[in-house]
């Protein structure tokens, strides 16, 4: 979720000065990790030294609010997509194109899901270091320098739009190590040329590789008349339900979904076009719809430290149900989605949406709209909360599907250190 | 084909005659099949090794869990001995045997690791359920003796194998009390540790052991008694069943069993039978493993495994 | 009772033409749906019983169960959610009905004593909904300053709500309860009538949320006779996250409410609704081959409730079978 750049770059500064070239997992490895992980941490928006220090660093006007609900105080704002939209409030010029539309694109819902969000950063990247120039050529630290003060601008840029997703997080992680370890001595051309390979080779390796490595895995794991139910959408899953279809398995899948982003819908849509067989039901009705199915799989923002994941709102409940019902829980994810983060509940870290959301939508005409009447003069006492995430806890969830195969959750953590690594030494 | 395996089942009864157990002649095989080998590439030797493996998990003797797992144990350890980089066959040959010679000394030395490892588990005047027969667990009480411990032993219904481990603590001085396993739970709230062994441990720390384990992990949980699963580390294997039903796939049963012996013939043929030979009990009732290299919370168990599995992804 | 028997019933009753009136008006609110308040529904029912009871009762103790049963049965087949209440309150009557034959006052007739036997039924049965919250044990369940969790509207714990606002300040936070979304409602309601603190999420935000809050409080249509709760859909899944949670759930029925009957399994209970409400037509037609499945109710076990609340107090859940066994007689729980 949100990276603060300035914690980025104090992190990187602490990595690059610790760490050597190469040395692919060795004993100290685990020592290594620790003392990264305490160097990031997030920025708590009800600390106000803080919030100033973030906001001279913003490149975009966009104000940084404090909730009207007091537990959700320490967390991001939701700020509504006006200024970006708009186009105004930022200097044109300083952020490359392709980041101020990915941005605009981030802020407004267009992209959204893990997946996509950080397929669509990479592919920005690309573009962005593709054109990367220097005006001045005299000192080889140069090479080094600008590329990461170009990274940092465009991170800076993204996630005043909308938090990082964790596998961004660690995409940037990455390649701020790959900045760092590209050899003194290049011309522009070379370095420019080794930056597209690394990211060449995250997107193969970390991004598109794994989604049909998880769909091999998974979709084996699918009998025949298997009733699966899926939460909301999520690429990973629909992917390796699809591929199940296509060895011939025949299994109902059951969607899911919930308010207000509706998103199982679009799950639902992609299902019957793929030609599998789908019942759809919202969270009310998740009891009913669990207690025939032989499978849950879910697919995850994250998987963190202790094994819990961060999945979209409402998996968590979903999850319990599963479990107090006692159907396998499943949680297909790609290993670039793993953290060394915690969160024991889902308030400490979680990104707010649009609160006004929560009113009926035209399409909902038999729900109650008392409040709509009310959307501009909300009275102070009446509070909305639109939270994006929520973290499951590990105990109930069986295993992970990612591309290394079937795990349980908690040994998530022993990937993301060898992931972190294997990139290193890359 | 078929000649072949008749080799292989019989020098198998061979080695369980002579007193070896089943991991330990499994392993001989092994190790008799590189040393005969007369081919000459380290390919040939690679798939030798592979049907072999394949010809002993497919006897009667040779398919259940445990040996599947120790195939799996010396297929490893053979791969680690680096045999693939030698310059002949010859040498090839030399590691494996030496590899595969380490692994059957260690399913032997195994026992008393364990037992040295868990003495501290048992408490004076304690009471110990237990079922089925485990050397393992054999070797800890054995090593309990003078603790003036009290051992339970459910029956194991219907193999009722666990006469063995009542016969053998007998030798012992031990005195068992034998429970029909219906008996398990008006016995589990006197009981201080349920100490069971186990034929396989999965990737996620389930242990798979004789049907009956489950039902004892069940009553211990109710009732907040510790169980602990004394286990070999050759037994743990790249499987992750996710219920029983998952396990039934990957262990078919045997249909030898027969499971109820005291009724009419022509009863008999009109009712069914559901008789698996061995249950899952998943990690959330294990409280700790105890094993030759020491003693593991479940969870270790698969990160163990999965850094292994990581480079090895990375590597291809 | 058969269906046959019933149609008789219903049709000798049709005679009794101010009765039958009085039956058809209600039958009509009934559907077309126009009560949000079981209470209303239950006075109602007991008027219309009365009625019918006070006309059919010269024919003898048989011929008006017999009314009764059939009138009661007529109109809980026309109810939906509130056929519990109905039987609950047809019950009710059949009992008094009995007790009055059994030991009536001499000295008047009896229709007459029938007549004053439910009017005493009704006046009590009118002040249910008040003496449900002022009842100290009710209004007693909340604290200043305490958290509390509702889903959806239900009109027994909005009274209640309201009603210890007035004693004194605290939270609500209220999951709307979608596809309905009843839950703006009641927001709107304890905010700008109330002046509660009042927080609305979706139901998606109930596992989140929960840690925040101090108390669950649940309504819903039935009490059954082992004391779970019939309750509108999704209200499962809010008990089972306040027991992950370890939160106190407190369930709130009218006395009508309880059920003398036994839940038949834990999803037999389940209607399922119309599915236009959770996708409209336009959306649905997009997914053609989609089956949508959109549940009335959940049956929540009353292991997983902590305390039942009704006009008598508070009472664990676990001994409703033995209020439902003083309620009614045992040859009306078929009805």
């Amino acid at each position: 979720m949100s990276e603060a750049p300035t914690d980025l770059s104090t992190k990187s500064e602490r990595s690059s000065g610790k760490r050597g070239k190469g040395g692919g997992g060795g004993g100290s490895g685990q020592s290594r990790h620790q003392g990264k992980a305490t160097g990031r941490a997030r920025v708590q928006f009800d600390d106000p030294s803080r919030v100033a220090r973030a906001a001279k660093a913003q490149i975009t006007s966009r104000s940084i609010q404090q909730s009207d609900v007091p537990f959700l105080q320490h967390l991001p704002q939701y700020e509504g997509n006006t200024s970006i939209s708009r186009g105004s409030g930022f200097g044109t010029g300083q952020v490359h194109p392709a980041i101020q539309a990915l941005g605009v694109k981030y802020a407004q819902g267009v992209i959204t899901g893990g997946h996509s969000r950080c397929l669509a950063f990479v592919n920005a990247m690309e573009e962005v270091f593709g054109d990367f120039v220097m005006t001045d050529m005299n000192n080889a630290q140069q090479i080094h320098r600008e590329s990461s003060k170009l990274l940092n601008r465009c991170v800076q840029f993204v996630v005043e739009c909308r938090p990082l997703s964790v596998s961004m997080g660690n995409f940037v992680r990455y390649l701020k190590e790959q900045i760092a370890h590209l050899p003194l001595v290049l011309s522009l051309p070379e370095a420019r040329k080794l930056i597209l390979e690394a990211i060449d080779l995250f997107r193969e390796k970390r991004l598109l590789l794994p989604v049909n490595e998880i769909a091999d895995i998974g979709s084996k794991l699918i009998g025949r008349g298997e009733k699966i139910v899926v939460y909301a959408y999520s690429e990973v899953v629909l992917n390796l339900l699809k591929q199940a279809r296509t060895m011939g398995t025949d299994f109902l899948v059951i969607v899911i979904d919930s308010r207000p982003l509706y998103e199982g819908r679009r799950m639902a849509k992609a299902l019957d076009e793929a030609g599998i067989n789908t019942d759809y039901g919202l969270l009310n009705g998740a009891s009913y719809l669990i207690h025939s199915a032989t499978k849950v799989i879910l697919g995850a923002h994250s998987i963190m430290a202790d094994g819990s994941v961060t999945s979209r709102i409402g998996t968590a409940s979903v999850a319990l149900l599963a479990k107090s019902l006692h159907v396998p829980i499943l949680v297909a994810c790609e290993a670039v989605k793993f953290s060394d983060r915690v969160q024991l509940d889902s308030i400490a870290f979680n990104e707010l949406g649009d609160p006004l959301q929560l009113l009926p939508s035209a399409c909902e005409r038999s729900a109650d709209a008392s409040l709509s009447e009310l959307r501009d003069k909300l009275p102070s006492n009446l509070r909305m909360i639109n939270m994006l995430y929520d973290v499951t806890p590990a105990a109930y969830i069986q295993a992970a599907i990612c591309e290394v195969g079937v795990i349980p959750t908690t040994s998530a953590l022993v990937i993301y250190h060898e992931m972190s690594d294997y990139t290193t030494s890359y | 084909m078929a000649d072949d395996l008749d080799k292989v089942s019989a020098s198998l009864q061979k080695y369980l005659d002579e007193g070896m157990e089943g991991a330990q002649a499994a392993v001989q095989i092994m190790i008799n099949s590189v040393t005969n080998f007369t081919a000459e590439t380290i390919m040939g030797l690679e798939q030798e090794l592979g049907n072999t493996a394949e010809l002993i998990k497919s006897t009667t003797i040779g398919s259940s869990m445990e040996i599947r797992a120790c195939l799996e144990t010396f297929i490893s350890a053979a791969g680690r001995s680096g045999f693939g980089g030698q310059p002949d066959v010859g040498l090839a040959k030399k590691c494996i045997v030496s590899a595969g010679e380490a692994v059957r000394d260690s399913i032997v030395e195994s026992h008393q690791l364990i037992a040295k490892y868990a003495h501290n588990l048992i408490q004076d005047g304690s009471q110990i359920l237990t079922t089925s027969c485990s050397s393992a667990v054999e070797a800890i009480l054995a090593s309990s003796v003078a603790k003036d411990i009290k051992v339970y032993v459910a029956l194991g219904y219907p193999t009722r194998k666990s006469y063995e481990i009542v016969r053998n603590l007998q030798k012992l001085g031990i005195r068992s009390t034998v429970l029909p396993d219906s008996a398990v739970g008006s016995l589990v709230e006197q009981i201080d540790v349920v100490l069971v062994g186990a034929e396989a441990v999965m990737e996620n720390g389930a242990v798979v052991n004789a049907t009956g384990t489950f039902l004892l992990a069940l009553a211990a949980k109710a009732v907040g008694k510790p169980l602990y699963v004394a286990v070999e580390r050759y037994k743990f294997i790249r499987l992750y069943p996710l219920n029983q039903k998952d396990l039934r796939v990957l262990a078919p049963d045997s249909s030898e069993l027969e499971p109820i012996e005291d009724i009419e013939p022509e009863l008999k043929q009109s009712i069914d039978f559901f008789n698996p030979h061995v249950d899952l009990t998943p990690p959330e009732y294990i409280q700790m493993l105890l094993t030759d290299e020491g003693l593991l919370p479940p969870s270790a168990v698969s990160d163990s495994l999965i850094q292994k599995i990581y480079r090895n992804y990375v590597r291809c | 009772m058969d269906t046959k028997d019933l149609e008789a019933a219903i049709k000798a009753l049709s005679s009794h033409k101010k009765a039958w009136k009085f039956v058809e008006a209600f039958s009509h609110e009934l559907l077309r749906g126009s009560y949000t308040d079981s209470s209303d529904v239950a006075n109602t029912t007991a008027e219309v019983l009365k009625v019918v009871a006070v006309a059919t009762c010269m024919a003898g103790l048989d011929n008006v169960r017999r009314s009764l049963r059939a009138v009661g049965r007529y109109l809980a087949g026309l109810a939906g959610n509130y056929k519990y209440v109905i039987g609950n309150v047809t019950r009710r009557v059949l009992k008094l009905v009995q007790e009055t034959f059994d030991d009536p006052d001499e000295e008047f007739s009896i229709q007459e004593n029938i007549k004053e036997a439910l009017s005493l039924f009704l006046d009590e049965f009118n002040q249910t909904r008040d003496t449900m919250v002022t009842n100290a044990a009710v209004a007693e369940q909340i604290h200043s300053a305490e958290v509390i969790l509702t889903f959806g509207r239900s009109a027994t714990v909005e009274r209640l709500l309201l009603e210890a606002a007035k004693k004194r300040t605290f939270e609500v936070v209220i999951a709307e309860n979608s596809p309905r979304g009843d839950g703006h409602g009641l927001a709107k309601v304890l905010a700008s009538e109330a002046k509660l603190e009042v927080t609305l999420i979706p139901d998606s935000a109930i596992f989140a949320v929960m840690p925040r809050v101090h108390k669950v409080i649940i309504g819903g249509e039935a009490v059954l006779a082992n004391g779970s709760l019939l309750a509108p859909a999704g209200t499962l899944l809010v008990t089972t996250v306040a027991r992950h949670y370890s939160k106190p759930v407190v369930s709130c029925a009218e006395l009508y409410k309880l059920t003398p009957l036994f839940p038949l399994s834990t999803m037999a209970d389940v209607k399922l609704l119309h599915p236009a409400t959770i996708l409209n037509e336009e959306i649905a037609s997009e997914m053609p081959n989609v089956n949508i499945v959109n549940p009335a109710n959940d049956l929540v076990p009353a292991e997983m409730i902590s305390l039942l609340l009704s006009d008598n107090g508070g009472c664990s859940p676990v001994v409703v079978h033995r209020l439902v066994k003083q309620l009614y007689d045992e040859v009306d729980v078929p009805l």
